[in-house]
């Protein structure tokens, strides 16, 4: 367990920029997720730190030392990879001990610490399985134990449960930051799956187009993104239309005011547009009571559990936005009824206004 | 349309068949009804087939009284001349059946890991399909204009003094030149085989090794070649059989005079022969059948071992 | 010639490999590609010098002129081209039928009838022209003489690669699929397969018949041994007494089935190079 630091980082493919001085700190214990689209860069630093790809310039330091020049298979790290990494002709067991045998340990050191990494994953039924016949979350699991048996100094993690279902994804990551949490090790995840990031993470860095955009525990990223890209990358938005306030920080959207983060760099008095979540939205009924927000019509509302979510066409134009309603805030909405939307954000973010009307993301 | 053995087949469109199929006759059972599509193809593969085929063994397990023996089998391993013709044939093919494993399996690795040029890959590919199709014939000229009496190389060679034909060289020894010979399909037959396996080999698995300390080294003893040594095995049981069965290159270079299995057959069926019985001529071809039968089996079980690890 | 044939269209390129650096002994590698490149290079180098520079004419294609003015060459030649060109269609009209058959009606038998197509490789040419002649020869005397026969033959040794080939076109254009939706659209048997099948085959049959082509101009054993003079036969012939018209006649057919290969490779990769059936090994 030790402190990771990319530094200045820069990595070109052909003409391509796939990093762009890239500088990123890891405190030690820390689970750090690099978040972005394909083609961003975040795998290409992770190749980086492990030592499969070289930087064009920069360093990277693992515990204070410059490891960037180091071959990769002298860095002391452990490696999930998003697939197919699980030695065929080994049985899980073996698979796990791979890196044992090669520190010359002992078979008694070696079965010992194999039975405790299997165990920690919860597969030791199946220790004596070879690839072939375990199912995609298990052979994570027994790639997770594998890189875990040589106590590695940083856990790298690339895109570990893209290959998995659904409800796989969401128990097994579940299970490595509770393993990541036990053994303390200093981990870097890479994924393209914002929810997944947001739920393991001690911190979140999103990157695009191999710059990173904003780094922050997720409650920051999501609640306070820094960047338009941030905000529609993470979570959804809609574009709602508003003036900046007299007083140059606040901006007015439909009725309400939303003191905000962002509107400084706006002269009072100009157009923008805010980026609001669904749950920053409420929908009410369409009758005199209240003038504020924006008029239109129910196109379908999704029953979500603890939210509705209701997809309303504005009057005036024809863009749709998303409200997360809570259930027990209206009558489930029917298509057609007449509504209101109103913004109830106390927070959003505010971008140069592009169109007058209003518009969601899905 | 329902899935197989539907009745309804029966009122389907009337379907050009090859000759020799029967038309289905109203509604029949399922099952024997969808077995006759297949007649034409049993059929054909009976008469074409394995009636001379089993015939071969058939004649060869008798003796020329006529009785059903196995003594004529026993006779090509008693008699001198066709042992013999077995055992050169089992050494020319152990022979470029190794030497083309070796060099097929260093070329397909070198293929698959530089990948610039990139026009190399398919090039080589392409030609490695060509020549392992050529017939015998071309190929015996290739050789015959190369490091034949009046080759290009074999002339140049000598006016640098060396004679290929001095006795202490290889071409005094024709199964020697035949295994230089025959590398010429059997190299790009091996890279053939060893393409697919060797791209069957994950990435992930050498970096993951990589990343857990492995060296190159013990990359490949402990993953890579445990991983690929039944396609290799494979290749070689191939490789062997492909020899063992070859005739026309054989026939062409020594004009027929060495003593090989398949040449030693050419001869019976062409009446010159030392055997005085039809008998063992079949024998020989039924031995012949068989090594190549047993290995091309052997074949087909490492590469469905091959197939389940590389998914 | 041997009797495994292996086909090899051209494959689709490699998958992405891992960026960046292996740097394995690279210098080695190219040895070793270098060396073989001249192993096998050299021997058409050889060939071509050998039949275009004729001693004390230089530089000439007379020995291809001459050669191919002859009667018998240009006879034969044509035969052959013939019996590839019935070989191909017997030997592509069963075996799309078995291979459709068996996928849409009885898949089960799959493994039974994939075994009976390799069968051929297990009979080396010169023991199957023993058994041929053993049962033909007395049973139809006048069938084996023709030189017809060999049609029949030459099908069989095609019918590996042939059901390999096709088999694995129509895996990937799912067939079953297809033909089910043809069908649910109205479409009868006969249309479907004229229609839907085959036009979707198109690098599958034409990687089969080009093997078929290059193994029936190449065949040498089986017609040989049964006195029949096919184009081979002549070459063959023609190398006993003449010093140039054999090896010319070789590089010839060498060129012929290159160019072929180059075609369907063309082809194949046109279309994606998903649709080139696997070598057959």
């Amino acid at each position: 367990m030790s402190s990771l630091e990319l530094s200045q980082v820069r990595k070109t493919f052909g003409g391509t920029v796939a990093l762009e001085r890239l500088d990123l700190a890891l405190g030690e214990g820390e689970l750090v997720c690099l978040l972005g689209p394909s083609g961003c860069g975040k795998t290409t630093a992770l190749r980086i730190v492990a030592g499969f790809d070289q930087p064009d310039s920069g360093a990277v330091f693992l515990a204070g030392e410059d490891i960037t020049r180091r071959a990769a298979n002298k860095r002391d790290m452990g490696m999930v990879f998003q697939a197919y990494s699980l030695f065929p002709n080994l049985t899980a067991e073996e698979n796990v001990a791979f890196g044992l045998r090669l520190r010359r340990q002992s078979a008694e050191q070696r079965r010992q610490r194999v039975n405790e990494m299997l165990e920690l994953v919860g597969l030791s039924a199946q220790a004596k399985r070879y690839a072939p016949q375990l199912s995609g979350g298990q052979q994570q699991r027994v790639a997770l134990a594998r890189a875990l048996a040589i106590a590695p100094k940083v856990l790298l993690l690339d895109e570990p449960l893209s290959a998995l279902d659904a409800k796989v994804r969401v128990n097994l990551r579940d299970e490595i930051r509770r393993i990541q949490l036990s053994t303390g090790t200093t981990t870097l995840f890479v994924t393209h799956d914002q929810e997944e990031a947001l739920a393991v993470s001690d911190r979140v860095g999103v990157m695009s187009n191999g710059r990173l955009e904003q780094i922050g525990n997720p409650t920051a990223v999501y609640q306070d993104p820094s960047t338009s890209f941030v905000a529609r990358f993470v979570g959804t938005v809609n574009e709602i239309p508003g003036v900046v306030g007299s007083d140059g920080k606040s901006v007015e959207v439909g009725g309400t005011t939303i003191a905000s983060a962002g509107a400084e760099r706006f002269a009072p008095g100009a157009d923008v547009q805010a980026l609001v979540r669904p749950e920053g939205l409420l929908v009410a009924p369409l009758d005199g009571t209240s003038e504020r927000g924006f008029p239109g019509t129910v196109v379908t509302a999704a029953f979500q559990g603890a939210v509705v979510r209701v997809k309303v066409r504005l009057d005036g134009n024809d863009a749709l936005v998303s409200v997360d309603a809570p259930v027990d805030s209206i009558e489930h909405p029917n298509q057609g009824d007449r509504v209101r939307v109103q913004v109830a954000a106390h927070r959003a973010f505010i971008e140069p206004a592009t169109t007058a009307e209003p518009v969601a993301a899905a | 349309m329902g899935p197989e053995g539907c009745g309804q087949l029966s009122q389907s469109v009337a379907i050009d068949r090859p000759a020799g199929a029967p038309a289905p006759a109203g509604r029949r059972r399922r099952v024997s009804f969808a077995w006759l599509g297949l007649l034409p193809f049993f059929a054909y593969v009976g008469v074409f087939l394995l009636w001379p085929t089993l015939a071969v063994f058939w004649k060869g397990a008798h003796d020329p009284a006529g009785n059903l023996t196995l003594r004529t089998y026993g006779q090509i391993v008693t008699t001198n001349q066709l042992r013999q013709s077995f055992w050169k044939s089992t050494l020319l093919s152990v022979d470029s059946a190794v030497l083309g494993a070796v060099i097929g399996l260093l070329l397909a690795y070198a293929l698959v890991t530089l990948r610039r040029p990139k026009w190399l890959r398919n090039a080589v590919t392409s030609f490695s399909a060509v020549a392992a199709n050529m017939g015998g014939l071309p190929l015996a000229f290739f050789f015959i204009a190369a490091i034949g009496v009046n080759g290009m190389l074999t002339r140049f060679l000598v006016a640098h003094k060396i004679d290929l034909y001095d006795r202490h060289f290889i071409y005094t020894n024709p199964l020697r030149s035949l295994t230089i010979i025959y590398l010429y399909f059997q190299i790009p037959l091996m890279v053939i085989v060893m393409l697919p396996a060797i791209d069957g080999l994950k990435t992930s698995w050498r970096e993951a090794a990589t990343n857990l300390g492995a060296s190159k080294l013990q990359y490949w003893t402990r993953v890579g070649l445990p991983v690929l040594w039944p396609a290799i095995l494979g290749g070689l049981v191939l490789l062997f059989a492909n020899s063992f069965a070859a005739y026309a290159t054989a026939y062409v270079i020594t004009g027929g005079q060495t003593n090989l299995a398949s040449i030693q057959i050419g001869y019976f069926l062409s009446g010159n022969t030392i055997a005085n019985s039809e008998q063992i001529g079949y024998a020989i071809a039924g031995w012949m059948i068989l090594v190549v039968f047993v290995a091309i089996m052997l074949y087909q079980w490492l590469r469905r071992r091959t197939a389940k690890w590389q998914q | 010639m041997s009797a495994v044939r292996a086909e090899v269209f051209v494959q689709a390129p490699p998958s992405p490999r891992t960026r960046g650096g292996w740097r394995l002994s690279n210098p080695g590698l190219w040895l070793v590609v270098a060396l073989c490149a001249l192993y096998f290079l050299f021997p058409i180098w050889a060939v071509a010098k050998f039949t275009l520079e004729l001693p004390g004419k230089g530089w000439t294609l007379k020995a291809y002129v001459d050669v191919i003015k002859e009667g018998d060459v240009r006879h034969t030649f044509w035969l052959s081209v013939q019996i590839a060109f019935y070989t191909i269609i017997l030997s592509l009209a069963l075996m799309l039928w078995t291979v459709l058959w068996t996928m849409l009606k009885l898949p089960r038998l799959q493994p039974v009838v994939e075994f009976i197509s390799i069968l051929p490789y297990m009979v080396p040419p010169i023991a199957f022209v023993v058994g041929i002649a053993g049962v033909f020869r007395p049973a139809f005397p006048s069938f084996i003489a023709s030189q017809w026969c060999l049609v029949f033959f030459y099908a069989v040794l095609a019918m590996p690669f042939t059901y390999r080939s096709l088999d694995a076109g129509l895996r990937a254009i799912d067939v079953r699929t297809l033909t089910e939706a043809s069908r649910g659209l109205g479409a009868g048997w006969l249309q479907t397969i004229w229609r839907v099948v085959i036009p979707n085959l198109r690098s599958a049959l034409l990687g089969a018949t080009f093997l078929t082509v290059a193994v029936v101009l190449g065949e040498y054993t089986i017609a040989s041994l049964l006195l029949i003079t096919t184009f081979p036969v002549e070459v063959a012939k023609v190398n006993q007494q003449e010093i140039f018209g054999g090896p010319a006649l070789g590089l010839l057919s060498m060129l012929v089935v290159a160019l072929m290969f180059a075609v369907l490779g063309i082809f194949t990769r046109k279309r994606g190079g998903t649709n080139a059936a696997a070598a057959f090994v």
